[in-house]
């Protein structure tokens, strides 16, 4: 798992399966009698029930005076996006006092239109006031102060409210949008359900819920689903919830979703800003230019101030991977809203995922003076402290930057691993990425998280890329043998040149699936964690196939497996068309082609031939495995004890079943029947070889073998798990401890070299390695492992030293290995080698 | 990592034992091996395991008389008692008859232990022995003693046995470190590593010992990427208040630094020449421990220069004391 993952998560979550909806609301059942009186707060619930008809027909039918007729009237309209209408309307009316619904409705349209110093004005005059405050006037004038954004006195103010007849859903709700807006995620929440306790039918409840439940970790994201599918049937004509639904297909990349929803947008509401930005938002995702300029444009008209237009057109670029785009966006935002403390806060995300974190700070800095409620914005701030104290390393074309107590170690592996990748990368692929490219590498899983998206949750991510920017995890963020640092790093890089080279276009599947499979083509054992896993989905019939698997990165609990599958079909392209087809299938996505338009200029193939010779590519490389992993019992007899003899019976019936032979080696070693255990796990292993789970076959004979006093057989069999298990610490370190007892360098090197990768912080690791490196004359090989001692701390500083002065005398560095004679001597005056490696280091000076 | 303070009379001390000629007389070394009870299988043949090793070692590699090793063991195998606190009693009692002062007794305890507070128990096979039991039974002792606590809840023995020339070890540094131990295991690889020799003068002392198996633990915990549960402490001032091997604070530890368990080695040279040159190897010797006092008073180039002459010639002398069959570390 890695870059990108924490961005599906918000994303796939919308789409399991929705929970049993409550019944729909019926409206009829709890309508009172309009009077007069009530006429506006009626026309308010309809529309906020998204009941247009009935809001208008209690406008027209009511008899009431014409002021309150005519706010009603204006309510209409500006639900329907007519916000100069509604103005003509209410102008005349704001005489009437200076607590009333057209002067709060007037001031609202002034700042939704740009005249943000009119409507302050009119607002003002509202929260000036002392007198009748009762609750509804007190709604009115926390809507006010909200808008005004004085959120402080907003949130007084909707606390002294109470209960607010006919009006109490829509109070909530109003309070839960504060919330959400100033990053209260949590009571936001709670002031959405309230709306929707107080009355079922509140559509900007649902909507509320559904902008807030991706920001919470806590609650089931199924209800984000059931809240959009219970709004639609409401009101299904309701232009919020169609909104919603184009911000939610912007996120699935489903454009002609987005288009469509745009439209029943304004088919009840047309020309609004939001509409024209997200209709830019979807020119751009398309490659239209021109088309994004004419919908921003139409948006400013509609209002000059609309710095969010430019805002969603960030987030769009920053779904895209475009992260320079992005940040021209959110400095134009700024430009055009120099009060939007978001813009700031967007800013200072991209310029962090761009790289430059001087820019962001400053951004962040802004943001977080103008609106210190904003979580992200805090956590990116103490982020950047935290790397401040980082230990930069500047190396080629990359800046790394290392905890530093981490540098020391990480350094001395990660700059030549980092170095290698972008050479094999840029000439496999034949391209220069642009760069520096920034690798910040984190001791702690939560300070990766908050770098990579402002806050912590990513449970999967061991790394991510912005194409120029490599967040990850170090070795110390997780506990020693559970994943590959350097694997991650590899993984990493190749996405900087996937995406790059793609101009960001490459669609996930792919640049995942090159990731993965540059970590194989590295190192044989890396990329390859889930292979048993996909071959018993294969035997499944659970695999995805070239038209499912970008679906299949959509959902949460398919990931693994796509991750893999991706890497197979890329493995696939590359065995048929070679690196030079790959390279102009990324050329094709760097065009905007898709992935069938990608295909055919890449490959003269469709997508349908290229699922056939995949399909054909899987069944010959995994159908054995897969069948050899089916399980060998039908569903009704599985979990069912066996006997012994109906082991032996199973694993004569289906031979070629790994599971019966696995099984039956483990019932055979139960029962003491050793000769015919190693039988069975032999057979286990033909057929399964990748096996690593617990007790797998080759861990059990390796104990057997171990028992019986073959230490041969058994260090041979924790050699080849640790070709599959490349990360597992157990076995290397048993088979190092066995091989040192024979001598068997040969097996000892190879298992201290999986510690040692796997576990940088093992010193006695480094201390084997470096002597051997020493002891076969590979100084350098020598000074890599003894540096990586020193910096660790060694048990024995003399021994340490003097270790590192052989290595610099054997390089011919003669006044280094004098000093760290000398330093050796320090810490033990009379040791006889590091004396006799002073006097040589001397001698040759 | 920052080691104990040593004086200057206590490193001729040291040496003493290395110089040619010096006809030392040898302390008598005694060692008493403690396994307690274990509860279960599993820490049974783990501890025996370390309790057999040790023994071993004491026996082989630091030819140790076996007459003066006693072993107490949960299950009691050929020239072994149980450990029962009748036993212990009775081996200490002996011990205090036979022990003279400069002697050095070496009394290690494998396995579990209890604590509620200050009140700290070592589990024995049948009725345990509390912290104040072992202070009674330590008491006529009037040797050198290093006391091993490697059980768990060991801590509260620190501040319980301190005395004057007593070296205390516990697996624990504080009352909540309460879980099974390792300790004790690395005590035993750190008698039988050279990696251990931190002054590379081909011994391990005590100090060297509990600095190297406090390094064990601590690699122990964290290539398990677990929470160490237990810091092992060292008290040897008599203060009643130990210190851990990486702490950068704490007195502990001069009087472990000095004393080893192995029988030394007795150099001595009947070729005049070779006499000469460690008679010039003592004189470098003191040479540097006085250059280091005077370190603070030093540039730091001076210091250098000073540090890197005498090493020259120290090294110098080495060498020819090795090509004349001297030894050397």
């Amino acid at each position: 798992m890695s870059k990108r993952a924490w961005l599906i998560v918000g994303i796939a979550i919308v789409c399991l399966a929705s929970r049993p909806m409550a019944a729909p609301w019926s409206q009829a059942a709890q309508e009172e009698a309009t009077t007069a009186d009530t006429m506006v707060r009626h026309v308010r619930r309809a529309l906020g029930r998204g009941n247009l008809d009935r809001a208008r027909a209690i406008a027209v039918t009511v008899t009431a005076p014409p002021d309150a007729k005519a706010v009603a009237l204006a309510l209409i309209e500006v639900f329907e996006g007519k916000d100069a209408a509604a103005r003509t309307r209410l102008t005349p009316l704001v005489d009437a006092g200076d607590m009333s619904d057209a002067l709060l409705e007037l001031g609202l349209i002034d700042i939704r239109q740009g005249k943000r110093d009119e409507g302050r004005a009119r607002l003002g005059k509202m929260l000036q006031q002392s007198y009748d405050v009762t609750p509804e006037n007190s709604f009115r004038m926390a809507r006010a102060a909200a808008a005004t954004g004085d959120f402080r006195l907003a949130n007084t103010l909707f606390q002294r409210i109470g209960q607010l007849p006919l009006q109490q859903a829509d109070m909530e709700a109003s309070w839960g949008d504060m919330f959400l807006k100033k990053h209260q995620n949590a009571d936001a929440l709670r002031s959405y359900r309230a709306a929707l306790e107080a009355d079922p039918g509140w559509i900007p409840g649902y909507v509320g819920l559904a902008r807030t439940i991706p920001n919470l970790v806590d609650v089931d994201p199924a209800e984000v689903t059931a809240a959009m599918e219970t709004a639609r049937k409401l009101a299904p004509a309701h232009p919020d919830v169609w909104l919603l639904t184009a911000e939610h297909e912007l996120n699935e990349e489903d454009k002609s979703a987005v288009a469509a929803a745009l439209d029943r947008v304004a088919t009840v509401r047309p020309g609004t800003a939001e509409e024209f930005a997200h209709r830019a938002a979807l020119a751009y995702a398309e490659g239209r230019t021109a088309d994004v300029d004419t919908a921003l444009a139409r948006a400013m008209v509609v209002n000059p101030l609309f710095g969010r237009g430019y805002r969603i057109m960030g987030e769009q670029a920053e779904r895209l991977y475009r992260f320079e785009d992005a940040v021209v966006f959110a400095r134009r935002a700024t430009t055009v809203d120099p009060e939007d403390p978001e813009g700031f806060a967007k800013l200072g995300i991209y310029l962090m995922r761009a790289g430059d974190e001087t820019a962001a700070r400053q951004a962040l800095e802004t943001a977080f003076k103008m609106d210190p409620f904003n979580g992200a914005t805090y956590n990116l701030l103490l982020s950047l402290d935290l790397v401040d104290g980082f230990e930069s390393v500047p190396s080629g074309d990359f800046i790394f930057k290392f905890a530093k107590d981490e540098a020391a170690v990480l350094k001395t592996y990660a700059l030549p691993l980092a170095d290698l990748a972008y050479k094999t990368f840029a000439t496999r692929y034949g391209f220069t990425p642009k760069g520096p490219i920034l690798v910040e590498v984190f001791s702690k899983h939560d300070d990766f998280a908050v770098r990579t998206q402002g806050f912590g949750g990513i449970q999967f991510a061991l790394g991510a890329c912005f194409g120029r920017v490599i967040t990850m995890d170090s070795p110390k963020a997780r506990p020693p043998g559970t994943f590959s640092w350097q694997a991650t790093l590899w993984h990493e890089i190749a996405h900087v040149f996937s995406l790059q080279a793609s101009n960001y276009r490459v669609p996930r599947w792919l640049t995942e699936g090159i990731s993965v499979f540059e970590e194989h083509r590295y190192n044989k054992a890396w990329g390859r964690e889930q292979i048993i896993d996909y071959a018993r989905a294969l035997a499944a019939n659970r695999t995805f196939g070239v038209k499912g698997l970008p679906n299949a990165f959509q959902r949460l609990p398919d990931i693994s497996l796509a991750y893999f599958e991706a890497s197979l079909l890329t493995e696939h392209l590359v065995a048929t068309h070679g690196d030079e087809g790959l390279r102009r299938l990324l050329t094709a996505y760097a065009w905007g082609a898709k992935d069938a338009e990608a295909f055919a200029r890449a490959f003269a193939q469709s997508v349908d031939e290229i699922d056939a010779s995949f399909k054909t590519f899987v069944e010959k490389e995994y159908g054995a495995l897969a069948r050899a992993l089916a399980e060998p019992r039908p569903a009704s007899e599985r979990g069912k004890p066996l006997t012994v003899e109906g082991h032996k019976a199973l694993a004569a019936q289906v031979p070629g079943s790994y599971i019966a032979q696995w099984s039956l080696g483990q019932a055979l070693l139960d029962e003491g029947e050793v000769a015919g255990a190693i039988a069975a796990l032999e057979r286990a292993i033909v057929l399964a070889p990748m096996a690593t789970e617990k007790d797998n076959p080759r861990e059990l004979l390796a104990g057997i073998f171990e028992k019986q006093g073959d230490a041969a057989k058994a260090r041979g069999q924790w050699r080849e798990l640790l070709t599959w298990d490349h990360d597992n610490l157990t076995a290397a370190r048993k088979l190092a401890g066995m091989a040192r007892e024979v001598a068997d360098t040969a097996n000892e090197d190879f298992a201290l070299r999986v510690v040692a990768d796997v576990d940088p912080y093992d010193v006695e690791a480094h201390v084997q390695l470096g002597r051997r490196a020493l002891a076969t004359k590979d100084y350098a090989g020598a000074l890599a492992e003894l540096q990586a001692v020193l910096a660790l701390g060694p048990t024995n500083r003399a021994e340490a030293h003097a270790d590192l002065a052989e290595a610099f005398l054997g390089l011919d560095r003669n006044a280094e290995a004098k000093a760290e004679a000398l330093k050796a001597l320090e810490q033990a005056p009379t040791f006889a080698r590091a004396q006799d490696l002073l006097i040589a280091a001397i001698r040759r000076k | 990592m920052r080691r104990p303070t040593m004086t200057r009379a206590l490193i001729g001390l040291c040496f003493a034992a290395l110089l040619p000629g010096a006809a030392v007389a040898q302390p008598a070394r005694h060692a008493v091996l403690i396994q307690g009870a274990s509860g279960e299988p599993t820490f049974a043949k783990q501890h025996r395991g370390w309790l057999d090793q040790l023994a071993t070692t004491l026996r082989e590699k630091f030819k140790m008389d076996a007459s003066l090793l006693t072993v107490l063991a949960e299950q009691a195998g050929e020239g072994e008692q149980r450990a029962t606190a009748e036993n212990v009693r009775a081996t200490f009692d002996r011990l205090a008859n036979t022990l003279k002062p400069e002697d050095v007794l070496f009394v290690m305890l494998i396995g579990h232990g209890t604590a509620e507070g200050t009140a700290a128990k070592f589990n024995l096979v049948g009725p345990d022995l509390t912290v104040t039991d072992w202070k009674a039974v330590l008491t006529p002792i009037r040797s050198r003693v290093v006391f091993v606590n490697s059980s768990s809840a060991s801590f509260p023995f620190a501040a319980g046995l301190t005395g004057d020339r007593r070296i205390i070890i516990t697996s624990t540094s504080t009352p909540a470190q309460k879980y099974a131990t390792v300790f004790a295991d690395g005590f035993v690889q750190a008698l039988n590593a050279p990696a251990a020799d931190l002054d590379k003068n081909a011994r391990v002392s005590m100090w060297e010992a509990f600095f190297y198996a406090s390094r064990v633990v601590k690699q122990y915990f964290e290539q398990k990427g677990l929470l160490a549960t237990e810091r092992a402490l060292l008290e040897d001032n008599g203060d009643g208040v130990g210190r851990e091997a990486m702490s950068a604070t704490g007195e502990d530890g001069t009087l472990a630094t000095m004393t080893y368990l192995d029988a030394g080695v007795e150099t001595k040279a009947t070729d005049p020449a070779l006499q000469m040159l460690f008679q010039k190897q003592e004189r470098l010797t003191l040479q540097i421990d006085d250059l280091k006092r005077k370190k603070p008073t030093m540039t730091q180039g001076e210091y250098a220069d000073a540090w890197e002459k005498l090493m020259i010639e120290l090294a110098t002398v080495g060498a020819e004391i090795r090509s004349r069959g001297g030894g050397g570390a």
